[in-house]
């Protein structure tokens, strides 16, 4: 405590170890102090995620699911979790909420997904349309236009044979019935296109059946696409099979080519000629009838045994 | 005897220009840490600076206190009352309202998230047939219908004929008849159940349509948790930014300061009773007394320090406030002046050091 005049005393040195002393404990205590609370963290990830396991293989359980099945896909989103959380976070046991849903639900999408791939290669695109093009039925509309194309035939024949008309009438029906033609296959082929829809929309059917099986699939349950793929093919095996019957029992008993006035028609392009009158033939009764009374009277006599022709 | 009297002369004369050239050192550190001292107090006076918002509203910082006070204008002051009471209603009232509207969200959007699955799947695997299948099923139920009309009134012909005793022959017109009829009717057949089967297909499509909207409402509700009564819990922005502003500008003065007058502080301390380099600072004393020279211009705001021959003095005082060596960082001046007895008592102070800063009261500037 001296009053001044003399040099200073050096204190500069023992100054700066002490701030170095004092910073060097502060920073020594720090370190620990980080170290404890490092060490602390390092424990609630370890307990969170050892929690978020058991949730997860209990969640799994829940369902009905080994978790042991898929122990693989547990870990591995615990381990993608893990490695995002910051270490300094207080609170890790959040990024695990639902951790077991979570790979619940990706490892179901995964099953869904290969599932409705499977189907993809069985359901190729349009193949309503390439089983069942717009000309399958042609061959059976044929049929039946030829069919129904008889049975008017028959009719002029029969006016024919009993002398209603000759050769030239004859001709003069046919060529009407040529005009008719083209309106019975109309008739016809809207007729064949709806059978077709049908066989299509079968197997549309089918592959929506198929899909939505797919997409609403759980974990656990087996998936077998080519039992759809046999579905199509046995449908599409029995729509052909019945594709000439469908169409006929749409059509009936119809006759398509109208003959009530083929008569008329067929007197009107040949030559006058004198002919018993029959009024079957005029009626269009189909049948190897005669011209004579001798007829008309057995057919009285038998006129029973047309009941139940309904 | 007089020998060596003689011979201490250049001693002595070593000692004395030692001592000038310490002080004349320890001078110039002294003023370093003046002008950092200086610059703290501006940066203080700035970091402390009151403003006015757009609104008419005062802040300023009280010393006395150490504290910044907020003066609302009275319509002011009327919102942030009528604020606060709100949001202390929100937290107290709302807030529980809120949290079990949530609850209530978050099942009504698991709800919604299955039956979004459900309709999804009804959407893309339970589509409407092809209009084509429509179609073929109403031509169908109208060829079927109309043979069955045409079967039934041959039969009720055929009964006729047979009770009234016709021929055979007239029962077969009566089949022919018949078979022509349904042919005729065909294309009627064709034409109603195609129309039929057109209609149903709209149908079926509005249906179709009816799913997506409904996908769009789940969807609508899956999403709709979290963003509830969000403006519930709005604090006066304002002036909540400002003070945030006002704290950020403190800190980083009193760090950037601090820095500075650490290091100056350092320097000081490491000249004290160092032989000082003086060639380092000749050029700064050269342009510090231009600056201090009246004749040049310069400004002599003490307390300053007046080069000399040989030597160099502090001249005026130091004026800094308790206040402002706090905030600045300077707290080792606890009276006003680097010579109280109290200087250099704070800031390299260690109570478990036997280091006794009453030694450095005893230093002579």
């Amino acid at each position: 405590m001296s009053g001044g005049g003399g040099t200073p005393q050096d204190n500069s040195v023992q100054l700066e170890r002490m701030r170095e002393d004092a910073a060097s404990k502060a920073q020594a205590a720090q370190d620990v102090k980080d170290k404890a609370a490092a060490d602390q963290l390092s424990q609630l990830r370890s307990a969170a995620r050892g929690a978020a396991g058991s949730e997860a293989e209990s969640y799994f359980a829940s369902q009905g699911i080994d978790p042991s099945s898929y122990e693989g896909q547990i870990q591995q989103k615990l381990n993608d979790i893990s490695a995002g959380i910051p270490t300094t976070d207080t609170n890790p046991g959040q990024y695990y909420k639902d951790v077991g849903q979570q790979v619940y639900d990706a490892a179901t999408s995964r099953a869904r997904a290969a599932a409705s791939s499977g189907l993809d290669r069985i359901f190729t695109p349009n193949l309503d349309y390439t089983k069942i093009p717009a000309n399958y039925a042609d061959p059976t509309v044929s049929a039946i236009e030829a069919e129904q194309r008889g049975t008017a035939e028959q009719f002029l024949n029969n006016l024919k044979a009993r002398g209603i008309i000759n050769a030239a009438g004859y001709s003069a029906g046919e060529k009407n019935l040529d005009t008719q033609a083209a309106g019975v296959t109309a008739r016809l082929n809207e007729i064949a296109q709806g059978a077709l829809a049908s066989g299509r929309q079968s197997i549309d059917d089918i592959r929506n059946q198929a899909y939505s099986a797919a997409n609403q699939l759980k974990l656990g349950q087996t998936f077998d696409p080519s039992s759809y793929g046999s579905n199509v093919d046995q449908t599409f095996n029995d729509w052909v099979n019945n594709l000439g019957t469908t169409i006929r029992g749409k059509v009936g008993t119809s006759q398509l080519f109208d003959t009530s006035g083929l008569g008329a028609i067929a007197g009107a392009g040949q030559f006058a000629q004198n002919t018993p009158y029959d009024p079957n033939a005029l009626a269009g009764i189909i049948g190897n009838n005669q011209d004579t009374a001798t007829d008309n009277t057995t057919n009285q006599t038998n006129r029973t045994g047309s009941t139940g022709v309904f | 005897m007089i020998g060596a009297a003689l011979g201490a002369i250049p001693g002595i004369i070593g000692a004395i220009m030692q001592m000038n050239a310490q002080k004349q050192a320890n001078d110039i550190s002294l003023m370093n840490l003046y002008q950092q001292r200086d610059n703290a107090q501006k940066q203080f006076d700035l970091a402390t600076a009151g403003r006015t918002d757009v609104y008419g509203n005062k802040e300023s910082f009280d010393p006395l206190t150490n504290q910044w006070k907020t003066t609302l204008t009275p319509q002011q002051q009327a919102i942030t009352d009528a604020q606060q009471a709100e949001q202390l209603r929100s937290m107290t009232e709302d807030a529980q309202r809120a949290r079990d509207l949530r609850a209530r969200q978050e099942v009504r959007s698991k709800e919604a998230g299955q039956d979004y699955e459900t309709i999804r799947n009804q959407y893309l695997y339970n589509p409407p047939k092809s209009e084509g299948a429509y179609q073929d099923e109403a031509v169908t139920d109208a060829l079927f219908a109309q043979q069955d009309q045409a079967r039934e009134a041959g039969k009720n012909l055929a009964t006729l004929a047979v009770r009234s005793g016709q021929s055979s022959d007239a029962l077969a017109g009566i089949v022919n008849a018949v078979a022509q009829q349904m042919g005729k009717g065909v294309g009627g057949a064709l034409q109603q159940g195609k129309a039929q089967g057109r209609q149903t297909a709209q149908q079926e499509q509005g249906i179709q349509t009816q799913r997506a909207n409904l996908m769009k409402e789940f969807a609508s509700i899956m999403d709709d948790i979290g963003g509830y009564n969000k403006e519930a819990f709005n604090t006066p922005a304002d002036m909540a930014a400002l003070q945030k502003e006002q704290v950020n500008n403190i800190s980083s003065a009193l760090a950037n300061q601090s820095n500075q007058l650490s290091s100056a502080y350092g320097s000081l301390a490491r000249t004290a009773g160092q032989y000082p380099d003086l060639s380092g600072i000749a050029q700064y004393l050269s342009k510090f007394g231009d600056a201090l020279d009246t004749s040049k211009g310069g400004t002599l705001n003490a307390p300053y320090v007046q080069p000399g021959v040989g030597s160099s003095s502090v001249v005026g005082s130091d004026t800094s406030t308790p206040m402002s060596d706090r905030i600045a960082g300077v707290r080792t001046y606890g009276g006003s002046s680097p010579s109280d007895t109290n200087a250099l008592t704070s800031s390299f102070y260690d109570p478990t050091s036997s280091f006794k800063t009453s030694d450095w009261t005893t230093f002579n500037w």
